[in-house]
């Protein structure tokens, strides 16, 4: 018997992002993301320009050490074609970390490491939904440690560099679908035929399948920074992609299907209880034994430039444009090494995503800041892979945040983040569009920075 | 710094106000799945092989789109996931019944030739016309009990689930049911002993089975919402002909071999035989005519008291069981809120002559409608003529019992 590959494992790539464009995360620092993540041309004085915009480094004074976290809290559902109902996502909450170190060595020069974690997803459905064939639960997770330097190099030019390793990990849960499976050979039936042909009907499940694996590699982060004048100040950076290869495990656990064949000589002369016809499938050395399974993931190259305009001593006003490249995303590849288990490919078909936002940021005192931010970007997922695992689509998203300084050295960010996905048709264990997705989240960011 | 502050604070609410109003018509359910009315959301026809579209003997992708319940699902615009056979069929419907060398069946397949479930490259999310041929009423919620009647296609369209599962897999709204056909058919068409009464279901299993199955439908949103159909009189279907009429033939005409000869028991009744009580199936009746013109060296004679044929107490037994399964039926309709179609006024009140006392077995309509229009090449189900009738007959029914406006089929 051979069973088709598991669109499961094959979904990995298509995570449910978090918060941004594809899996990406924006949100690797409170004081950024209180501005609509705007920091291309200007990043905060917290080390977050190691991720922002390593030349960012150049110029920034002292030691400062920082560390920040978000607090995600998505929600979303599907609202089914054809049934009419509306399953929701189940509750998660996700802290994306952030750390980081930076030094001034001389007038020129700044180095820093810092810790945080820019791709990212997380996906919970319940059981029964029938996107269960595509995932149910689906985390992805990469860290990456970069290393960077900043170095000024005339007056109103500086550049940054960091190497960044990336540790990541992913965990897949997935149903498979005995309907589309292919039939084993009895019956005298030809092979190829599926389970479907002999009445077993769509969304039967009877494999829980689960992948979890890790995998490293290193991506280059390089910034720039202009100064135009003492107001204007234009700026970005530039992360290469990388294709982390995962290794790790994947199993599969039998789920009672109850189907049992009337007899019906003399195709089949005597009842015949499916569950134990399949149950033969889930033994070592079998199909769906457990084993060790490969697949590749692209980190996506993305590149941000924008300006910041100090308009008077109290008032900045930002933007950034930000394109992500999705579109190495093409197909996905699971290999698995039972030879009894048929590698696949799924079509993933990603384009790349584009993001304006726009931030504002007000010194109110000497002490405090308030800054605002509304940033809007496009779907990396095309129309035919919007799934339970990639639920994505073109998003509004709205921020507010608060810096204050605590004492001489101790300065707290806080930020508040809305995100406002477009309702987004999309599919449910179908090879069609079957219905309507809806997304949101909450952000909740905080952040403390000692400058020594 | 005060105006600054207010500008930005407009335009963040222009904004907001800009993307709440976003609107996208093609963000709502396909048009292609609305149906006319909210109560036929997911509609789902129950039954037998009439309801699962089984024509001329045989089934095929054909056939079953043919079928009453897929086209009252198409007046109702609704989705509707018929379990669509590969052809030829399984088995292939027959497309010319007498020949010298037997029925010939589309493709040139036998009674025994069985292809399998279309593949779709769109899996149906669930199966709206869950209905098997041979079904009786205890196969609605059990395959696998000794009076069961599983049969190839019961796997085939079922999967190894009962048409009650099937059934709510799909969380209908609204159902039909025409179940009770073969707890008589059986017993009618049986080739050894025409009309065999030891193989009808005794009317108070039937009630009992037949409420197991409605119960099965009241643990989903389609409870009290649909039609109940009552069982067919099978003693009415051409498949059958009355014993007077070979009677009359023979008679009457030259068109019986010299060396067939009808029993005078086949005389009606008027003439002291019993002839017009007595039916005598077309296969054994025109099998020994067919016999008797290939060897007219020997006499060959139907005889009104051969257990091939239905005789009068028998049939008088099949109309009972019709009579009392109807009253069950119609008693649960009318408790449990459903509308209520009794074929058999569909089918009396079609114009003389519609359904023939005999085949036409020569000629051009031997080939297209032995039967007549209104029946298929098996003399037994109806042909796609009469399901447009039933699928009229339930819309009206069910325009009248829930005030709908489901247009009837022109």
């Amino acid at each position: 018997m051979r069973f088709a590959p598991y669109a499961l494992l094959l979904s990995i790539a298509v995570p449910a992002a978090l918060t941004a464009q594809g899996f990406a995360v924006n949100e690797l620092g409170t004081c950024s993301m209180g501005r609509g993540g705007v920091a291309g041309a200007s990043p905060c004085a917290d080390g977050s320009a190691i991720w922002y915009n390593p030349a960012g480094l150049a110029g920034l004074a002292g030691t400062h050490f920082s560390v920040g976290g978000t607090l995600i809290t998505p929600h979303g559902g599907f609202t089914d074609d054809f049934f009419g109902v509306k399953t929701d996502m189940l509750h998660q909450s996700f802290v994306v970390p952030n750390v980081y170190l930076t030094h001034q060595f001389s007038n020129r020069l700044g180095a820093g490491v810092g810790f945080f974690a820019p791709y990212g997803l997380g996906t919970k459905w319940p059981t029964d939904f029938n996107g269960r064939f595509d995932a149910y639960n689906t985390q992805l997770r990469s860290f990456y440690i970069q290393p960077t330097v900043g170095y000024q190099v005339t007056s109103w030019l500086s550049l940054g560099l960091g190497v960044a390793y990336i540790h990541s990990t992913v965990e897949l849960h997935q149903r498979a679908d005995l309907s589309q499976q292919a039939l084993p050979g009895f019956f005298g039936l030809p092979p190829g035929v599926t389970f479907a042909t002999i009445g077993v009907p769509t969304n039967t499940d009877f494999a829980d399948a689960t992948l979890n694996a890790s995998g490293n590699g290193i991506a280059f982060n390089g910034g720039i920074k202009i100064k135009v004048s003492d107001r204007l100040t234009i700026g970005g950076h530039f992360i290469t992609r990388k294709a982390i290869k995962y290794k790790g495990d994947a199993t599969f656990t039998q789920v009672p299907t109850g189907l049992v064949l009337a007899p019906a000589p003399p195709l089949i002369p005597t009842p015949v209880p499916l569950d134990l016809v399949l149950a033969a499938q889930f033994l070592p050395d079998s199909a769906l034994s457990a084993g060790s399974a490969t697949t590749a993931i692209t980190m996506p190259d993305q590149g941000i430039i924008g300006f910041a305009y100090k308009a008077t001593e109290r008032w900045t006003f930002m933007a950034d444009y930000q394109q992500i490249v999705w579109g190495w995303f093409n197909s996905l590849t699971i290999d698995f090494a039972n030879a009894k288990t048929p590698d696949r490919t799924q079509y993933e078909g990603f384009k790349d995503s584009h993001a304006i936002r726009l931030g504002v940021e007000f010194q109110q005192s000497a002490k405090t800041t308030i800054r605002a931010g509304y940033l809007h970007h496009s779907a990396g997922a095309p129309v035919q892979t919007v799934t339970p695992l990639l639920p994505e689509g073109a998003r509004n998203e709205f921020t507010v945040g608060l810096g204050a300084q605590l004492s001489s050295g101790l300065h707290f960010d806080a930020a508040y983040q809305f995100i406002q996905q477009q309702d987004r048709r999309g599919r449910a264990g179908t090879t069609f569009n079957n219905g309507l997705y809806t997304f949101g989240a909450h952000l909740f960011g905080a952040g403390l920075s000692y400058t020594f | 710094m005060r105006r600054t502050t207010k500008l930005i604070g407009a335009a963040a609410l222009g904004l907001l106000v800009g993307v709440g109003a976003c609107h996208n018509d093609k963000l709502l359910r396909p048009a292609a799945l609305t149906p006319v009315d909210p109560l036929f959301d997911r509609y789902v026809s129950m039954g037998n092989s009439i309801t699962a579209g089984f024509q001329s003997g045989g089934i095929n992708d054909s056939t079953q789109v043919q079928s009453y319940a897929n086209l009252l699902g198409k007046q109702m615009q609704t989705p509707f996931f018929m379990p669509l056979l590969s052809r030829p069929g399984c088995p292939p419907p027959i497309d010319s019944v007498f020949r010298a060398a037997g029925p010939h069946r589309v493709g040139g397949g036998t009674a025994a030739t069985c292809a399998l479930r279309r593949s779709q490259s769109i899996p149906p999310p669930w199966i709206s016309d869950v209905a098997v041929p041979g079904a009786e009423v205890m196969d609605g919620t059990n395959n696998l009990d000794t009076a069961s009647n599983p049969n190839t296609l019961t796997t085939l369209i079922l999967g190894g689930l009962t048409q009650s599962q099937m059934m709510q897999r799909a969380n209908p709204t609204f159902v039909t049911v025409w179940l009770g056909n073969n707890d008589v058919l059986g017993a009618a068409t049986n080739a050894a002993n025409a009309g065999d009464s030891t193989k009808i279901t005794d009317s108070t299993l039937f009630a009992n089975r037949y409420k197991a199955v409605l119960d099965s439908i009241d643990a989903t949103p389609a409870s009290g919402k649909g039609v109940l159909l009552g069982v067919a009189n099978v003693t009415l279907v051409p498949f059958f002909s009355q014993g007077q009429v070979y009677f009359s033939i023979k008679n009457t005409t030259a068109n019986f071999p010299a060396n067939f000869v009808v029993g005078a028991n086949c005389a009606p009744s008027s003439l002291g035989g019993k002839g017009d009580s007595v039916l005598v199936p077309f296969q054994f009746g025109l099998t020994l005519v067919g016999t008797a013109a290939a060897d007219p060296l020997n006499t060959y004679t139907l005889s009104c008291t051969e257990p091939q044929t239905v005789q009068p107490a028998e049939l008088l037994r099949l109309v009972r069981a019709v009579t009392q399964y109807n009253a069950t039926i119609s008693a649960q309709a009318t408790a449990r809120g459903y509308a209520y179609v009794d074929p058999n006024a569909l089918f009396t009140a079609l114009p003389p002559g519609s359904i023939p006392p005999f085949p036409t077995t020569v000629g051009p309509s031997a080939v297209t409608a032995p039967f007549g229009a209104f029946f298929s090449r098996d003399g037994v189900h109806p042909s796609a003529a009469s399901h447009k009738l039933l699928a009229n007959a339930l819309i009206q029914a069910i325009n009248a019992k829930y005030g709908t406006t489901v247009a009837p089929i022109p």
